[in-house]
């Protein structure tokens, strides 16, 4: 009798913990950033299947990547929650990448998402990382250690380089080449999508004179501050 | 039929804990007391013996090149102070000649940065280049991490050190591990500045001359500053290497290349970064007997360096004493056996 008592003890508590625990799991708010690349006003369409990696958009665009991170929320101007030095690659040969979703522990009252375009300093000095900053994604100098903040590739019609082909490695840690930029968004969702617009971006560059970047310098300085004027929010 | 039981059951516990330490086994470098505190951050990195062992085995394996034909070794042979001896530059895959002589590898914890351009800021990081380098290993990182994923023995050794199977970053983490343990610090210099033993009379002589001359860049007991510097030489209008300036873009910082250490200098011939001097001879008699006008010299070069025949004798017989016998024929360094 004593055992089938302990048993139903037993039970119970673990029942009651679980539908604890789930309610738990519940309320916890989830935080998602969006990312969608336009040009030319269009959305621009990219794929994950091996085989298509290395064809254009229609727009010309083969290939984009970039970095954001230490995703903070704001209220008044003030820090209320930050996911501190993480970084999430945004991969246009992982379109799920493009969704950012951040677990919560806890609910905010916020008015403002600031994320930075790039990495810091201490990132791109200290050793080999795992994830979004292996080495492996293809945006890491092995020439020059340090992280490429922002890539874009792909073929224009106004390109004087080979074959009409566009390259553009922004990166750079070191003064006087610092790339890092900041974005603070104002919303006060949940889910915010993101419009990047390249247009932007092709305004400001000389395909010309100017059709690769591929190291730090200050020409990817200059085309940096450019990029948070990329990125605004879709669903205001 | 108990007692055989136990006595197995022994041998298993025995063996799986042996296992366990293997894997889990610290290991510390040795140096000096006087000797500074290293620079690098083994606490992100900690070594264990499975860890150099494994950066040991992968450093000799020519498995990191494109074609299978080149390995770290290639340019760094243990029996030179890992340098590629007797090669003004270095070649990789297909013969292909690169752009710089190769450097020395010792005593890596104490480096600020790597390469003759201090373009690499963490050890763990250098390998990308080389690996990657179209003239050196030529190949790229999602080829060398299937490769290693493929090989039995390298993926279960990488699950048994890190419990998760190779990455890059797991891959860089164990070729540093191994670097880090290349500690040369047992030459005759050493050995003096023990109190083990002392300099000859040409040596005494050698060492005064190189603290008035030499110090000041090959900074003793490391034998470098970790900095850079333009040392006089005559571009080499074929290379045309800017050396510092192509990092950092000042140009103030042009033709500076990062002084090296000479310890084990007698074993590292070719000298300077394109491996233009053939001799210690020649070196010495770059830095005393040419008249040196370069904009960005180093200033302590400036007015050059004067020194009689017998000096200059004198001086390349300190030089020498900074050769540790010990070091490169250090079998635990070598290629392994087994």
């Amino acid at each position: 009798m004593l055992n089938i008592i302990k048993i139903s003890i037993l039970s119970f508590l673990t029942v009651a913990f679980s539908i604890v625990s789930h309610c738990q799991q519940a309320s916890l708010q989830k935080l998602q950033l969006d990312f969608l690349t336009t040009y030319q006003g269009n959305i621009l369409e990219f794929t994950d299947n091996d085989e298509e990696l290395d064809i254009l958009t229609e727009e010309g665009v083969q290939l984009i990547k970039f970095y954001i991170g230490n995703i903070s929320l704001l209220k008044n101007g003030k820090t209320i929650w930050s996911e501190g030095k993480e970084y999430h690659l945004i991969n246009s040969e992982q379109p799920s990448s493009f969704n950012v979703e951040l677990n919560l522990d806890s609910t905010f009252i916020f008015d403002q998402i600031d994320f930075t375009i790039g990495t810091d300093s201490i990132t791109n000095s200290n050793g080999p990382i795992e994830g979004d900053l292996d080495p492996i994604n293809g945006m890491y100098w092995t020439w020059n250690n340090g992280y490429i903040n922002f890539k874009i590739e792909g073929i224009h019609p106004n390109s004087s380089a080979r074959g009409n082909e566009y390259q553009y490695h922004i990166g750079g840690f070191i003064h006087p080449h610092e790339t890092i930029q900041y974005k603070s968004l104002m919303t006060s969702k949940y889910y915010n999508l993101i419009a990047v617009e390249l247009d932007i971006l092709f305004d400001h560059i000389d395909l010309i004179t100017l059709p690769h970047i591929m190291s730090p310098s200050l020409a990817a300085k200059e085309l940096s501050a450019i990029l948070p004027n990329l990125f605004s929010l879709v669903n205001e | 039929m108990n007692k055989l039981y136990l006595v197995c059951t022994f041998l298993v516990i025995l063996f799986v804990s042996a296992d366990t330490y293997y894997y889990d086994q610290p290991i510390k470098i040795d140096y000096p007391e006087s000797w500074p505190s290293p620079t690098y951050d083994f606490d992100s990195n900690p070594l264990t013996k499975a860890g150099v062992d494994l950066g040991r085995k992968i450093f000799y394996d020519p498995l990191l090149s494109k074609d299978c034909t080149v390995s770290c070794a290639n340019c760094h042979l243990s029996y030179s102070a890992f340098t590629h001896v007797d090669h003004r530059l270095s070649h990789g895959i297909g013969d292909s000649i690169g752009n710089r002589n190769s450097l020395a590898l010792m005593n890596l914890a104490w480096n600020k940065s790597f390469m003759w351009d201090g373009s690499v800021h963490n050890l763990d990081m250098q390998a990308l280049a080389p690996i990657t380098d179209p003239k050196e290993m030529g190949n790229s990182l999602d080829i060398v991490i299937q490769r290693l994923k493929d090989s039995d023995y390298y993926s279960t050794e990488f699950n048994n050190i890190f419990g998760d199977e190779v990455t890059v970053p797991k891959l860089l983490k164990v070729l540093a591990q191994f670097q880090l343990t290349l500690i040369s610090a047992n030459s005759k210099y050493d050995q003096v500045m023990r109190g083990d033993t002392a300099f000859t009379v040409k040596e005494e002589s050698g060492y005064k001359l190189f603290l008035k001359h030499c110090n000041h860049c090959h900074t003793e007991p490391l034998f470098t500053n970790g900095d850079f510097a333009n040392n006089g030489l005559t571009p080499d209008p074929l290379l045309m290497d800017l050396g510092r300036y192509s990092i950092t873009k000042d140009p103030q910082d042009s033709f500076k290349f990062r002084v090296p250490t000479l310890r084990n200098i007698s074993y590292s011939k070719p000298y300077m970064h394109d491996g233009r001097f053939r001799s210690l001879k020649s070196v010495i008699n770059h830095y005393t007997l040419q008249n040196v006008n370069a904009t960005t010299i180093d200033t302590t070069l400036k007015m050059g360096i004067y020194l009689s025949k017998k000096e200059r004798i004198d001086l390349l017989a300190f030089l020498l004493t900074l050769s540790d016998k010990e070091f490169v024929f250090n079998q635990e360094f070598a290629f392994p056996k087994g």
